[in-house]
């Protein structure tokens, strides 16, 4: 399918969370950017990512205490804080991914299913 | 969920502390930046094209840092932070206003919450003790006296008690410690008096039940106070040997410092409270006891616990009285919590709400400095408002500068409170029970805090009209006059209920000052001016010779005889009565259904009730109760001859209006006739604000006639002019030499009496005085302030007009009508909410109606002198203007 044609996607409220907990568990420690870079690219279609609108998502997450920041240099040589997910990150990732996996395959049946 | 509480904790730390997430977020977000431009310019852009690109990934940067904050921490809360901030600066610019406001925010909400720590500690609190709220009082009816033998029954018999103590009202005593005299207040308890309350002896020991076996030598425990001012806190007063009323007394131990005698505000049977004093417990040898608490057993109510009280009561305390004493013998068992609240109350309600008037006139006031101000800021509100500041925006601007005016005057209050407190103490010890225990806890600092908020709301919203009005294009045009009318009305109006709030203030106080006056001028038919009253109890143990009602009432006789002669015989005396019922004391004796020979009742058989003391003769002559004709009571007046009676005018008004003179008539009473030998003037009987009832006096020689018995009489004694105090020993010793076990209470002269009775009318007049002077004052700066402002405002046109020839008292006439004005519109509303709000005081009031015109008057005059003292600077400026230096203004 032409990316193009394909309309873009609005992250349903709650979900970014979940994303950038995910992609922290999978990749390891991420700044901003590397975060924001590597979800534009998973997703196949340009999804409106305004890198900005990041922050909010961080400073909430490690204020739950489930990633942690800390300022550390690029292979660049170049300053960026550093987000990393904690232990406590990780037991929230695994509830959260099967909270959302439930309500999306309930969402999915009555999407689809005879009602 | 920790992560959530966790969030909550992390957002209030950054709303206190923002500046560190911003520069933390600001550098993120550069070297975001620089990542997104690095990583463009490495796949071949140009740098411009890079920084351009970077730009547009990156969002608005603004926007990011906005959510961010949203995010980060509460935006409100470091909103109001920031203003108040600002505004504290604001402030330290503008001290005048803020000086202003401050004040009178502090005196009102200062006042409110000293008087609800009062409340706290009395109403609210739990007493002092051990679980108090299953501590009762059990007064038994009809004879006020219960024997310890009684007791000891009820300890076996009550299931529903856990326990019993008893204690005797206190008495002056005479202490004597190596050779050094001096006085001191003196009780028996039972001796497990401090175990049962759950009091601690804090040096020494307790009492044992050793120490209340016959022979066991007398033991003592002081009271924290006597300790601390009679012994100096010296520890080695443990095991002292000291003289108390001419016995030998060891010192065995001292109370805690909380405990204060009597069980603090212990209200006797006379009604008279005693206040706290250095005081010293022995244990009581006494076969009765006058005072008995009782403690409840878990999940008993004490309903239920009268009927295991009676049969004991009833048949061992009453054991030598008539069979209609025990028909009649019923223990009340009340909750000691409730008889101490209950009598203050209702007054202490009255106060709080008099109280909350002051704070209502402060609000008022403060709202109308606010106002005034909002005229200053009406610039800086135009200027943000202009920038995108919303109207929630600015309502919360002028919300937070009133709220934290509020805070400061909150915080300055309790201070204050601490101060006033511990000033109030003395002034109400004899009132409130628990005054010791005033001081501020969490309801305290709760009730100051949310009254501070109120009144911080209720200003802010008031002031809010400057925020509704906001015009910004008026605002920006530099002759601000238009905008200004709404808001100046609004300051009249509030000027206008201050005034309305102070005069019912006012008002109040007069009334009070009125009844105290009243009370203390009015006649009460008798003198108590060297007078020394004691009340004695010489029954039962004396009594037992008697085998019937007539040979006891001989015996009392007798006695009272010999009491009479030995104390007239005291130093100093110059006579004595005793009586059954002092004044101020009258009780429920008396009879219904007299009649008159000869004397037709004109509405069919009158049936009220008569009070009927008994008295000796010389009773009369030592109250100085003047004998309006006949004879008083003589010796001769014995069981076994004619019948005799005294009555006062009162009673010759109620049963013979038509009769000139109930001289020599016959009184039908109880099926016999008594004489009338005498009429003396009416004398107040259970008040000083009774109306004057009939009375019937019977002399006590003749007591068989009736059958009421009194377990206590009052013993009057008259001096020759020595202070009541100085013989207070030697009538003591007197008594003890007729009846060494004699119960003796309540020593004190009967102008201490006259005084306790006059204490609730005094303290609130006292109380209503300075509050009404703080209104007075509150409400004389509104009326100030309101004044000066408008003089402020409207120099230029006062300059105009007098340049144009307008006379300078045209001008002043302008401005007193702007100050005077609201005083006039103030009265006229205050007037009829006075008339309805002083009908709460109604039941304080004697000798003044609640609408009393001279009072109304008085304080009308006294608000109006205010008003116009207020104007007299304002009008000075005005007088001053110079029509030159007035145009100049601008």
């Amino acid at each position: 399918m032409p990316s193009e044609h394909t309309p873009r996607v609005e992250l349903l409220q709650g979900t970014l969370d979940l994303i950038v907990l995910r992609a922290l568990s999978a990749m390891g420690p991420q700044h901003a950017y590397g975060l924001a870079a590597r979800l534009e690219q998973v997703a196949d279609h340009p999804f409106t990512l305004n890198q900005g609108t990041l922050y909010p998502a961080l400073v909430r997450l490690e204020q739950k205490g489930w990633i942690k920041g800390s300022w550390q240099t690029t292979e660049s040589n170049r300053e960026a804080k550093f987000y990393a997910i904690t232990p406590r990150g990780t037991k929230a990732l695994a509830q959260q991914t099967e909270k959302w996996e439930r309500l999306s395959a309930l969402v999915n049946k009555l999407l689809t299913g005879d009602v | 969920m920790t992560a959530g509480v966790h969030r909550v904790v992390q957002r209030l730390r950054h709303a206190l502390r923002p500046d560190r997430g911003e520069t933390d977020l600001a550098r993120e977000l550069a070297a975001h930046r620089a990542l997104i431009e690095e990583d463009y310019r490495r796949r071949g852009l140009s740098p411009d094209e890079a920084r351009r690109a970077a730009a547009l990934a990156l969002g608005g940067v603004e926007q990011a840092k906005e959510l961010h904050r949203d995010a980060r921490s509460f935006v409100w809360m470091d909103d109001a932070r920031r203003d108040a901030w600002q505004l504290l600066r604001t402030l330290n610019r503008h001290r005048g206003f803020a000086f202003a406001a401050i004040l009178t925010l502090t005196i009102g909400i200062g006042a409110n919450t000293a008087l609800f720590s009062a409340f706290n500690a009395v109403v609210l609190r739990p007493l002092p003790y051990r679980d108090p709220a299953a501590l009762v009082v059990i007064t038994p009816a009809p004879i006020p006296v219960i024997s310890r033998a009684t007791i000891d029954a009820w300890r076996s018999a009550a299931t529903l008690m856990t326990g019993f103590t008893s204690f005797d009202g206190t008495q002056a005593a005479t202490l004597v410690d190596g050779g050094v005299s001096s006085s001191i207040d003196r009780a028996g308890v039972a001796w497990n008096f401090f175990s049962f309350l759950g009091v601690p002896v804090i040096a020494g020991r307790d009492f044992t039940e050793a120490d209340s076996r016959p022979g066991a030598p007398a033991v003592a425990i002081l009271s924290h106070d006597a300790w601390q001012h009679r012994f100096s806190g010296d520890p080695a007063v443990i095991g002292r040997h000291l003289d108390i009323d001419t016995r030998p007394v060891t010192v065995v131990g001292v109370a805690a410092p909380a405990f204060r005698f009597p069980v603090t505000g212990w209200i006797p049977a006379t009604g008279v409270s005693e206040s706290p004093q250095p005081a010293i417990l022995m244990v009581a040898t006494t076969a009765t006891a006058i005072n008995v608490l009782g403690r409840l057993a878990p999940g008993a109510a004490a309903g239920q616990v009268r009927a295991q009280l009676l049969p004991a009561y009833r048949d061992i305390s009453l054991a030598r009285f008539p069979a209609g004493f025990r028909s009649r013998a019923a223990p009340a068992v009340e909750p000691l919590h409730e008889r101490l609240a209950n009598r203050l109350r209702q007054w202490l309600l009255l106060v709080m709400g008099t109280v909350a008037l002051v704070l209502l006139v402060a609000c008022a006031n403060v709202s109308s400095l606010l106002l005034a101000r909002a005229s200053v800021r009406r610039r800086e509100f135009a200027v943000r408002s202009a920038i995108g500041a919303g109207f929630g925006r600015l309502v919360r601007l002028v919300i937070t500068e009133s709220v934290v005016l509020a805070a400061i005057a909150s915080a300055l209050a309790l201070l204050g409170t601490t101060w006033v407190s511990a000033a109030a103490r003395p002034l109400l010890a004899d009132r409130m029970p628990h005054v010791a225990a005033i001081s501020i806890d969490w309801r305290v600092f709760a009730f100051n805090g949310a009254v501070a908020l109120a009144a911080g709301l209720g200003c802010g919203l008031v002031s809010l009209a400057s925020v509704r009005s906001l015009d910004v294009t008026a605002a920006f045009s530099d002759s601000g006059t238009p905008a200004m009318s709404g808001r100046t009305r609004i300051r009249r109006l509030l000027l206008a209920v201050e005034v309305g709030f102070t005069f019912v203030l006012v008002l109040g106080a007069v009334l009070l000052a009125q009844t105290v006056r009243h009370l203390d001028q009015s006649d009460h038919g008798f003198n108590a001016h060297n007078v020394l009253t004691l009340r004695l109890s010489m029954t039962p143990n004396r009594l037992r010779p008697a085998t019937d009602i007539g040979a006891a009432s001989a015996i009392i006789d007798r006695l009272a005889a010999e009491v009479r002669n030995n104390i007239g015989a005291v130093a100093g005396v110059r006579s004595v009565g005793l009586v059954t019922m002092a004044p101020l004391t009258f009780g429920g004796a008396g009879f219904n259904g007299i009649s008159i020979e000869g004397v037709a009742s004109p509405s069919g058989p009158d049936n009220s009730f008569v009070s009927a003391p008994f008295v000796t003769p010389a009773y009369f002559d030592t109250m100085r109760t003047p004998l309006i004709e006949g004879r008083d009571f003589r010796d001769g007046d014995a069981a076994d001859t004619e019948l005799v009676a005294i009555v006062n005018e009162a009673f010759q008004r109620h049963f013979a209006p038509h009769r000139r003179s109930l001289l020599g008539a016959h009184i039908l009473v109880d099926r016999r006739s008594l004489t009338v030998v005498g009429v003396v003037h009416d004398v107040s009987g259970s008040t000083l604000r009774d109306p004057v009832a009939p009375v019937l006096f019977l002399p006590l020689s003749q007591m068989a006639v009736s059958h009421i018995y009194y377990g206590l009489m009052s013993v009057m004694v008259r001096t020759n002019g020595v202070p009541p105090g100085r013989i207070a020993e030697d009538v003591r010793r007197a008594i003890w030499r007729v009846d060494p076990a004699a119960v003796i209470a309540d020593v004190m002269p009967m102008e201490n009496r006259v005084a306790a009775a006059m204490q609730t009318e005094r303290q609130s007049a006292a109380i209503f005085t300075a509050l009404a002077m703080v209104a007075l004052l509150i409400a004389a700066i509104g009326v100030y302030g309101v004044g000066s402002y408008a003089v402020a405002q409207r120099t230029k046109e006062f300059g105009i007009r007098i340049a144009l020839g307008a006379g300078r008292r045209e001008v002043l006439r302008l401005v007193t009508a702007q100050m005077l004005g609201p005083t006039l519109l103030g009265m006229a509303v205050g007037i009829p909410v006075a008339a309805a709000a002083t009908r709460l005081l109604a039941a304080l009031l004697y000798g003044v109606t609640p609408l009393d015109l001279t009072s109304f008057s008085l304080a009308a005059t006294v608000l109006a002198m205010a008003a116009l003292a207020a104007t007299i600077a304002p009008v000075r400026r005005v007088l001053r203007v110079d029509p030159l230096d007035a145009l100049r203004v601008d």
